[in-house]
């Protein structure tokens, strides 16, 4: 997989350790966590849920006083939001606020920091963003000679080392005396270790979330095999459904979409790929025909297209897709869906066959294609059916 | 460099069993016209041989259980192909490379390597290796190296790329789409110098750049197809290079993932597929690649229609075959034993051996000492436990098949059959370097018999002539004979303890053939160690002593000797 963001709250715990004063609180627990305060102080309530710029949107609140930390909190749950990050208010100079950033790349990492931090960072020359290059063998090793003012680097790089962490934004942070104080922080890990981080941090791991049924049907069925499964829904009322095979194949049928101006009439962007079974192929056709029997379109296309596959067998996933739509087929009729196919690798021409056979018997409108027609024709072909 | 690979064998190990790819490289291997397959070895669990088609016949691969003992039975690989999960391919990559210092690059096939391992993967081996992905289907190089899944598996685009290159690179991320790539290249009626697959994570070890880089010093080469997408700064330093004249050769392009979503920042299939600044964008990659001349198509549909510009230069592969695809669609699994052709061997000794040995050729030194010593065994007197049993059995009427495997079942650690352990004797002792005196001291303290060492009728004072003549023949013909040295070390103090415990017939033979296959054959002590856990070295007693098993049978088949039986005096009443 790929990076992902963690929440405010684990970022901070791990790069500050026992030295860090916040709570992390949702609805479960924040009226238990609240209670066992015993201060006058006041606190800001941020939703920590991996979303940006926080104080635009309303998701966070300044000098909320003990008494009224769960009233708010439970405020920005109703918003929709599972988690909030809980800090003792301090007060600063807007002034004050810089900025730095450090991100992994596979020359060591990239840092950038600015003394213009907050909101100013938005227009980088106002900022002056200064970027610190960090070798390769710094960057493993957790220690460069690389200084910035007040910033622990070398304690920061080696606990990214540590932790998986791929970037951090740290906006703003403010020097007072020898101290570092981290006002807002974002962080990526990557995902790959996400199973051998500490139990507690991956709680903290902010995975894409299932915006629909279908989407957390797809995870699941991704979860139990050894193949690829995605299904990422766009516009639930388009007339286009996507089903596209291979990482990289699955973004040039994407284009040609958009190259035939059908950018906002495609349903989802939905990829499989390392040679799912025939019944994994089935399970995870039935559910993207569930969407695409949902929307309100009065046009339906089914796109199935994707490169010459290495070896992933056409017949055997193919034959997973004839089982799926023998399953719906009354609705595929009754919904007056049409079928556009293009693809190729081992057994292509006898899984092409079974495809077009079972559209034929079925009279359902279609057109099965191998890698004769170019990948970049299916945008055009699409729109023919429309 | 290309040039290099490309005037010279390649052989790969694979780690991970994954057939239908080894297949596949097989079958290119064989389009190619290779006399070798391009495999030397798997590296997985169970049996140590495993059954592949190569063209219409059959081949065994080896198959060990770690790379170093694919190395110490001496296969020499100059490449990994890594089909296993993210973190036994780190470790796989190092123990390949440590034990393969020498070795030109590999492949790994695994989705899912931390970023923080690939980095390190860069920082040791990113500047001397070719390494293609994390992720991703490998290298393909027509008519010299298949590496991976690239060019798919099926038999046609096998045939087509083992039997000519061509001037036209392709570069690109993804697995899938680099076969698609390669097809439309071919339809456009060109051919590949080579083709890589770096892979969609965001750290592949080998870089665009260097990938790149291979291609502008490849003189084959004359033009670059490259297939790239959003997310990473790849093309960014692509500008740079072609800007700077690092890039020269004319650059095809396409940068996939254009879909421009409106709420948040999509992550697409490949790890490094996610644009979260504009300029991850393909729309800006494109932009940055076009402000330097290269030819970056504004859709997919012009992107194949620029393969018809690409030079149509067809560079025939030698000895490359008319093959399309194996009768047998089929991947054999099944072990079943390799059918013989008949060989010329100059004679019938030069034949067992080469047979026994499971070789094609073996040199006239060996052969000479085994004809020696098949003359010396035939044969030693009728009073002899193999000799009795097959006269016994000849004598109570019984056919020759009969008497002679009554003969052949006396044979074992008592009776001819101590060649193999005597053999385990020396073998294991020079192995872990022990001297004489640790081995005697051993066994004398386990209380066992050096197998051997010891005869019943000779002793120092009355040497076994065999064994001096066969020691004279073999002294003469090697340079060292450590096996040997060790085994008169051993004679030297045991016979100190009493007069008979000398080196007999089969430890002599044992030694000295030991040393004859490191020496005249190039066995490495793998391979020898492996002879002894299959009791190979009785196979040099039971051979010659059947013709003798045969000659006690046809004695008294001749004489027409009735039913034995033993002499009162041979047993005692009770």
């Amino acid at each position: 997989m790929a990076r992902v963001p963690i929440t405010e709250y684990a970022a901070k715990r791990l790069l500050l350790g026992e030295a860090y004063r916040g709570y992390t609180v949702t609805p479960d627990t924040v009226d238990v966590a609240v209670a066992a305060l015993n201060t006058t102080q006041s606190y800001v309530v941020k939703v920590d849920v991996g979303i940006k710029k926080r104080g635009l949107q309303g998701l966070l609140r300044l000098n909320v006083a003990v008494a009224e930390i769960a009233e708010v909190a439970h405020a920005l749950f109703s918003l929709g939001h599972n988690r909030c990050i809980v800090e003792p208010m301090s007060a600063h100079d807007s002034g004050d606020e810089k900025y730095l950033s450090i991100n992994l790349t596979r020359d060591g990492a990239v840092v950038l920091q600015s003394d213009h931090g907050g909101i100013a960072v938005e227009d980088a020359e106002a900022a002056a963003l200064q970027t610190h290059d960090i070798s390769r063998t710094e960057t493993i090793a957790g220690s460069t000679t690389t200084s910035i003012p007040g910033v622990p680097l070398n304690d920061w790089l080696a606990l990214m080392q540590q932790y998986h962490l791929s970037f951090l934004e740290i906006n703003p942070y403010i020097i007072t005396g020898d101290t570092c104080r981290l006002l807002d922080l974002a962080a990526e890990i990557d995902s790959t270790k996400a199973n051998r981080l500490p139990d507690w941090i991956q709680e903290h791991i902010l995975y894409k979330k299932a915006s629909s049924d279908a989407e957390r049907a797809v995870l699941e069925q991704d979860a139990r095999t050894q193949a690829a499964l995605n299904l990422h829904t766009l516009n639930p009322d388009g007339a286009i459904l996507t089903l596209f095979s291979g990482g990289g194949a699955s973004l040039v049928g994407l284009d040609a979409l958009v190259t035939a101006d059908l950018s906002d009439q495609v349903i989802n962007y939905s990829e499989y790929s390392g040679a799912p079974t025939r019944d994994e192929t089935a399970a995870y056709v039935k559910t993207l025909l569930s969407v695409l029997f949902a929307s309100t379109s009065d046009q339906k296309v089914i796109l199935i297209a994707g490169g010459v596959a290495n070896f992933t067998d056409v017949l055997q996933t193919f034959q997973g897709i004839v089982d799926a739509f023998g399953d719906d087929i009354e609705t595929i009729k009754t919904q007056n869906i049409s079928v556009v196919v293009r693809r190729g690798g081992p057994n292509q021409a006898a899984g092409l066959a079974h495809l077009r056979a079972f559209l034929e018997s079925h009279h359902i409108a279609h057109e099965v294609h191998d890698p004769s027609l170019s990948l970049g024709a299916v945008g055009t072909l699409v729109q023919s059916y429309l | 460099m290309l040039d290099q690979l490309r005037s010279h064998n390649q052989t790969i190990l694979v780690v991970g069993n994954h057939v239908g790819i080894i297949q596949s490289i097989l079958d290119f291997d064989y389009a190619a016209g290779k006399t070798k397959p391009s495999i030397g070895a798997i590296i997985s669990t169970g049996r140590k041989r495993q059954k592949f088609f190569w063209g219409d016949g059959e081949i065994l691969i080896p198959v060990f259980a770690t790379i170093e003992a694919a190395a110490a039975w001496g296969i020499a690989a100059n490449w990994l192909l890594c089909i296993s999960s993210p973190t036994s391919s780190v470790r796989m990559t190092h123990a390949f490379f440590a034990t393969y210092p020498d070795a030109t690059g590999a492949h790994l096939f695994a989705e899912g390597i931390a970023e923080r391992d690939a980095v390190s993967l860069i920082e040791t081996y990113g500047a001397d290796k070719l390494i293609a992905g994390p992720s991703g289907v490998g290298l393909c190089i027509p008519g010299t190296l298949k590496l991976g899944a690239i060019g798919g598996v099926k038999g046609d685009r096998l045939a087509a790329l083992g039997s000519a290159s061509g001037s036209t690179a392709v570069i690109c991320s993804s697995g899938g789409m680099v076969n698609e790539i390669m097809y439309q290249v071919a339809a456009a009626g060109s051919n590949l110098s080579f083709a890589a697959c770096y892979g969609g994570d965001r750290f592949p070890i080998t870089s665009p750049l260097q990938w790149f880089t291979l291609a502008e010093q490849d003189a084959q080469t004359k033009e670059i197809v490259y297939f790239g997408e959003l997310g990473g700064q790849d093309e960014y330093v692509l500008r740079d290079a072609i800007k700077n004249g690092i890039i020269t050769k004319p650059v095809y392009a396409y940068i996939a993932g254009r879909y421009q979503s409106s709420d948040e920042a999509i992550q697409f299939g490949h790890a490094k597929a996610l644009a979260k600044t504009e300029s991850e964008t393909a729309a800006a990659k494109m932009t940055a690649l076009k402000s330097v001349g290269v030819a970056v198509a504004d859709t997919f549909e012009d992107f194949m229609a620029m393969f018809s510009k690409l030079e149509q230069t067809n560079i025939p592969t030698p000895h490359a075959r008319d093959w399309t695809e194996r009768p047998a669609n089929l991947v054999p699994t099944n072990y079943s034993a390799p059918t013989y052709q008949h060989r010329t061997q100059p004679s019938f000794t030069a034949g067992i051996a080469a047979r026994i040995l499971g070789v094609e050729t073996i040199s006239s030194e060996t052969v000479a000492f085994l004809d020696t010593v098949f003359a010396e065994l035939i044969d030693h007197g009728p009073h002899v436990s193999g000799a009795i049993n097959s006269m016994v059995t000849t004598r109570a009427g019984r056919d020759m098949s009969s008497a002679l495997a009554a003969g052949v079942l006396t044979v074992g650690d008592r009776f001819g059959g101590a060649i193999n352990g005597a053999a385990h004797v020396w073998q294991s002792a020079l192995q872990s370097d022990q001297t004489a005196d640790q081995v005697v001291d051993d066994y004398a303290r386990r209380r066992e018999y050096i197998l051997g060492i010891g005869h019943r009728k000779y002793n120092v004072y009355k040497p076994d002539p065999r064994v001096q003549a066969l020691i004279a023949h073999g002294r003469a013909a090697l340079l060292q004979t450590p096996h040997l040295d060790l085994a008169l070390n051993i004679e030297a103090l045991t016979s100190q303890k009493r007069a008979n415990l000398i080196l007999n017939v089969d430890g002599v033979v044992s030694a000295l053939l030991l040393d004859y296959l490191t020496e005249k054959e190039q066995f490495t002590t793998v391979q020898l160690r492996e002879l002894i856990d299959i009791e190979f070295f009785n196979a040099l007693f039971l051979i010659p002593r059947s013709v003798g098993f045969i000659g006690n049978y046809l004695d008294q088949k001749r004489n027409d000797e009735g039913l034995l039986r033993l002499d009162e005096s041979d047993t005692y009443n009770y």
